[in-house]
């Protein structure tokens, strides 16, 4: 997770502005945050695990939800629960996002309890995954067996109306490509602001998930279908992810 | 025991703690259902009783258990009938082994070969 760690070096986020003194801290698996020396306040953003195939055929799933909240006077520990493929990810009770359902018309997950949360883009076609939900919106839904594009970001748009994107191999991210026709292991974006983060769009066949954008499987699941870390629906759903600022 | 959310008699997700700990309130009633330990996620819940998936066999299963021979038809898709193959996986033990006797007939692997996929 080394482009995890290296976003610490850019705390520039043109949507949530840097807060606090600007630091970071990731959680990739789940664990305990413990409030720093001087630290009364944190900001959480949590994003869903992306669902998977769920043993239908070779159905994606959707994608994660998210929230984001501004904690006033955290607790001095926190658990933090960082959800699997269709796994629930969580900063404690404060504020969660749950994760995308399994295959076909599988659902995105939702965020709850956050300042703002959005809902990870659906499953709606056979072979696709849905994107990841981010601060800018509802992830976009996955479709395009017929070469027909994604379904853009559902009804709710985040700050400037953007959605989570629309996809047909890469169309509508808004950030590094949310899908790209490459077989093999989803690759990381070299993220540098951390409201860019799961901003990949819903996939179409063939297509393994960049940046929280959904993975499309074709007949074998070796052959593609990862959604994109974090929270991309696919055949193979991405994991999630809990950051916090301070 | 362990705390799990059902969805259509699937576990969407099990709580590594206790959910009202862990999770917001309005996530944290999903996860209503006490699941044993060896419960995981994407297990079936039926009759409250966890029901683990059946093995499937994929085609990273078929090549791992290929001589280097047959590995090198395989992924080249020497013959027409690979492809056909490679199009039906994954599959569960009897479909599975159809194909494999299928492969055998077309002398793309052999009766070892296929006998040691199975397992």
């Amino acid at each position: 997770m080394s482009n995890l760690q290296a976003i610490q070096n850019f705390p520039v986020n043109p949507i949530s502005g840097t807060y606090g003194s600007g630091k970071v801290q990731l959680f990739s698996a789940s664990g305990t945050f413990t409030r720093p020396t001087g630290v009364t306040n944190v900001r959480a953003r949590c994003w869903g695990g992306g669902g998977g195939n769920g043993g239908t055929g070779t159905s994606g799933g959707g994608g994660g939800g998210f929230a984001i909240k501004e904690i006033i006077g955290v607790t001095a520990t926190v658990t933090v629960t960082v959800g699997a493929a269709g796994g629930s990810s969580s900063f404690g009770s404060y504020v969660s996002a749950t994760g995308g359902g399994s295959g076909t018309a599988g659902a995105g997950g939702v965020g709850s309890g956050g300042d703002y949360n959005s809902t990870g883009g659906a499953s709606v076609q056979a072979n696709c995954g849905g994107g990841a939900a981010s601060i800018w919106g509802n992830g976009g839904g996955g479709r395009g067996a017929s070469g027909v594009p994604g379904a853009s970001g559902m009804a709710a748009l985040a700050v400037d109306g953007i959605p989570g994107g629309a996809g047909l191999y890469g169309a509508g991210s808004f950030y590094g490509n949310s899908s790209f026709l490459n077989i093999g292991s989803p690759v990381q974006p070299a993220w540098n602001s951390i409201d860019f983060i799961g901003t990949g769009g819903g996939s179409s066949v063939g297509a393994n998930g960049q940046n929280g954008g959904g993975g499309g499987s074709v007949a074998s699941p070796t052959a593609g279908g990862y959604g994109g870390y974090p929270g991309g629906g696919g055949f193979v759903g991405a994991p999630g992810l809990v950051i916090v600022e301070y | 025991m362990k705390y799990a959310w059902i969805v259509n008699n699937y576990i969407k997700d099990i709580a590594w703690k206790n959910p009202s700990e862990i999770y917001h309130p309005d996530v944290a009633q999903f996860y209503d259902t006490q699941v044993p330990d060896t419960a995981v996620n994407g297990d079936a819940w039926v009759n409250g009783e966890v029901v683990k998936p059946a093995k499937q066999w994929g085609a990273t299963d078929f090549r791992n258990g290929m001589t280097l021979a047959e590995k090198t038809k395989w992924d080249s898709d020497a013959v027409p009938e690979i492809k056909t193959v490679k199009a039906e996986l994954p599959k569960e033990r009897a479909e599975t082994s159809e194909l494999l006797d299928f492969l055998v007939s077309v002398n793309v692997i052999s009766q070892k070969t296929a006998e040691k996929i199975l397992g």
